[in-house]
C-alpha cells in the first residue's frame, strides 16, 4: 500500500517528498533547540535516555540537541546539570549541554552556573513555571550575567510578560533570548503582544516547541515574525521529535524558510560563544 | 528509498468549525486542497455542522457533500434518543450504514454527556449490534485535560463487538491506558496526538499496528506533526502501512450492513 514515485535519490527530494516519505534530512543542518532527558514522574516516558534521543535524532537527520533533563528543571538542578554534561560527553557534537539555575536556591546559582560554563555548557534554561520563581527575580540575574557575558542562548519557559522580556533583553543585549513553546500553540501571531517583542528585539527568538498546532497558524507565524526568529524544538521525551518536527516539515512555507528554523539561526546563536 | 504511505485520515471535520479562519479549509473542495497539500488519500469525516450545530443537520449535510467523493468516507455524530432529537438508537444506526456513513462519533463534553451507563447504554449496544467504530471526540486541547475512563473501560468491557477509538488520545496517560489496551482488544487510539517519546512504535510493537489509526484533525489542527509521527516512528513499513490506513479500514469494513 504505497504511492508510486519516481524520484531515486533522496538528495533531490524537497524536504515535504522526504517527510512524506520519513527519509532522514541528511542535507539541512537540524538543531533541536529544547529537549529534556530521563525519567519524570508526571507521566510514562518510554526510552527518555541521551543514546534512545540520539537513534531518533539519526532517522529524522537531527545533528544536534541541547538538553536540560526535567531532573534539573525540578528537585536537583546539580544532579540534572551533571546528567547533562555526562550526555554531552557520551555524545560529543550531537548532544549540547544546557545549564540550569533552580532560583529558590539563590545562594547557590551563581556558583552552579559557573561550574557549568567552566564544564562546557553551550546555554542556559529556565523553567520558571516548575520553579514557581518569576523570570524578573533576583535569583536568576547571575545566570542572566553570565548569559550576557558569554554570549549564550537563553531559552526559558515564562517570561513574566512582554514588557519584561523586552526590559531583559535590552539590559542583556549579548545573550540570545528564547521563549520556549512561543512558536507553537497560540491562536492569533497578528494580535499577540509576545510576537512584537520578537520583531523588535534582535535579540529575542521563538521556540517552537509545544504538544497543540492549529491548522495554518505555524505559516501566519512564520509570515509575521520572519522564520530567522523562529527554532525548531521538540520537547523530547515529553514529546517526540518526529511529531514535533512535522510543524516545520510540512508546512507552506519555502524550504529556504524551513532550513532557517531548523537550524541555521540556532547555529549562528551557538556560534557566539566566549 | 522508502515511498510515501497511503494516509486514510481517521479525524477530519467537512465544512464550518468553531474559531476558523480565513485559511481553515471550510468546504469540499477547500477540504481536499489541503488533503492534497498534505500528501493525505482518503479521510473519514464528520460534519463542522454536526459537531458545532446538531447532529441531525450535519450528519445529512455529511453525506449530501460526500456522495460521489470516494475519498471522503462519511461519519455521522450520534447521540441518545430519549429527546427525540435523533431517531431510536437500532434505527439511527440503521440509518446511518443506509446512508452509506461507516463510523460515529461521540463528542461527549459539546453535548452535555456525562456518560453514565443509564444514559449511553442502549446507544452503545446498537452500535455494537451492528459494529459500526465509535470515536470518542471529548474536544481535548492539551495533555493535561482530564480523561474519562472510567467510561471507557466499561464501554469497551461491556460492548466487546464496539471498537471504541480514542481520538486525540494524550501522550501523558500511559499508566491508565495501556492497562486497558492489555485488557480490551476493542479499543484503538487514534495517532493525532500521541507523540510521545517513541509511542506509536511502542504500542505497535506491544498489541499490534491494528491497534493504531492514523488521524490528524484537520483542519482544527495542523496535520503536520500526525503525518511525520508517523513516517519516521521507528518500526517495519508494513506496521507504518497498518497505522497509515490499513487499520482504519477494516475497523469500516467489519460494520454489519
Ligand atoms: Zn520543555
Amino acid at each position: 500500500m504505497a504511492q508510486t514515485t519516481t524520484a531515486t535519490d533522496s538528495s533531490t527530494l524537497t524536504i515535504r517528498e522526504a517527510a512524506l516519505r520519513g527519509e532522514p534530512l541528511t542535507d539541512t543542518f537540524i538543531v533541536n533547540n529544547h529537549s529534556h532527558l530521563g525519567l519524570y514522574y508526571g507521566f510514562a516516558q518510554p526510552a527518555p535516555d541521551a543514546d534512545s534521543l540520539v537513534r531518533t535524532m539519526d532517522r529524522v537527520g537531527i545533528d544536534q540537541s541541547c538538553v536540560f533533563p526535567s531532573l534539573a528543571i525540578t528537585a536537583d538542578m546539580r544532579a540534572g546539570n551533571d546528567m547533562s554534561l555526562e550526555a554531552a560527553q557520551r555524545h560529543p557534537g550531537r548532544i549540547l549541554a544546557y545549564a540550569v539555575p533552580d532560583p529558590n536556591l539563590a545562594s547557590q546559582v551563581r556558583d552552579e552556573m559557573q561550574r557549568c560554563i567552566d564544564a562546557g555548557v553551550r546555554g542556559i534554561k529556565f523553567h520558571t513555571g516548575l520553579h514557581e520563581y518569576p523570570f524578573a527575580g533576583p535569583g536568576y540575574v547571575p545566570a542572566f550575567e553570565l548569559a550576557d557575558r558569554h554570549r549564550l542562548p537563553l531559552i526559558s519557559h515564562g517570561v513574566d510578560s512582554p514588557d519584561v522580556l523586552r526590559r531583559t533583553a535590552r539590559a542583556y543585549p549579548n545573550a540570545h533570548f528564547i521563549v520556549a513553546h512561543a512558536g507553537a500553540g497560540r491562536r492569533h501571531p497578528e494580535a499577540d503582544p509576545i510576537y512584537d517583542v520578537a520583531l523588535e528585539e534582535p535579540n529575542v527568538y521563538l521556540d517552537t516547541a509545544g504538544s497543540v498546532a492549529y491548522y495554518g497558524i505555524f505559516a501566519q507565524l512564520v509570515k509575521h515574525v520572519g522564520a530567522g526568529r523562529i527554532l525548531y524544538g521538540d520537547d523530547f521525551p515529553w514529546m517526540c521529535p518526529t511529531h514535533q518536527i512535522g510543524r516545520i516539515l510540512l508546512a507552506p512555507i519555502t524550504d529556504d524558510e524551513k532550513k532557517q528554523i531548523l537550524g541555521g539561526t540556532m547555529q549562528r546563536l551557538l556560534s557566539t560563544r566566549q | 528509498m522508502r515511498e510515501i504511505p497511503h494516509l486514510f485520515d481517521a479525524n477530519a471535520l467537512l465544512g464550518p468549525i468553531f474559531l476558523r479562519h480565513d485559511d481553515t479549509p471550510d468546504d469540499v473542495p477547500r477540504l481536499l486542497a489541503a488533503l492534497d497539500e498534505n500528501g493525505i488519500s482518503r479521510a473519514l469525516v464528520t460534519h463542522g455542522r454536526a459537531k458545532w450545530q446538531h447532529p441531525a443537520i450535519g450528519n445529512r449535510l455529511v453525506i449530501e457533500q460526500t456522495k460521489g467523493i470516494d475519498r471522503l468516507v462519511p461519519c455521522w455524530v450520534v447521540l441518545p434518543s430519549i429527546t427525540g432529537e435523533v431517531p431510536p438508537e437500532r434505527e439511527l444506526v440503521a440509518q446511518l450504514l443506509e446512508s452509506g456513513a461507516r463510523a460515529a462519533r461521540l463528542c461527549t463534553g459539546m453535548n452535555r454527556l456525562t456518560l453514565e451507563p443509564f444514559e449511553i447504554d442502549t446507544l452503545l449496544e446498537a452500535l455494537a449490534e451492528r459494529r459500526v467504530p465509535l470515536f470518542l471526540d471529548t474536544n481535548n486541547r492539551h495533555w493535561s485535560e482530564d480523561r474519562p475512563w472510567a467510561f471507557i473501560e466499561w464501554a469497551v468491557r461491556t460492548f466487546p463487538t464496539l471498537p471504541l477509538v480514542l481520538l486525540r488520545e494524550p501522550p501523558a496517560n500511559y499508566r491508565t491506558l495501556f492497562t486497558l489496551m492489555e485488557r480490551h482488544s476493542n479499543l484503538y487510539i487514534e495517532t493525532s496526538y500521541f507523540q510521545g517519546h517513541d509511542a506509536i512504535a511502542h504500542v505497535a510493537g506491544r498489541w499490534g499496528a491494528d491497534r493504531l489509526v492514523f488521524g490528524t484533525g484537520i483542519p482544527e489542527w495542523d496535520p503536520g506533526m500526525a503525518i511525520t509521527g508517523l513516517t519516521y516512528a521507528s518500526f517495519s513499513v508494513e506496521d507504518r502501512d497498518a497505522v497509515a490506513g490499513g487499520s482504519l479500514q477494516r475497523l469500516l469494513d467489519n460494520c454489519v450492513v
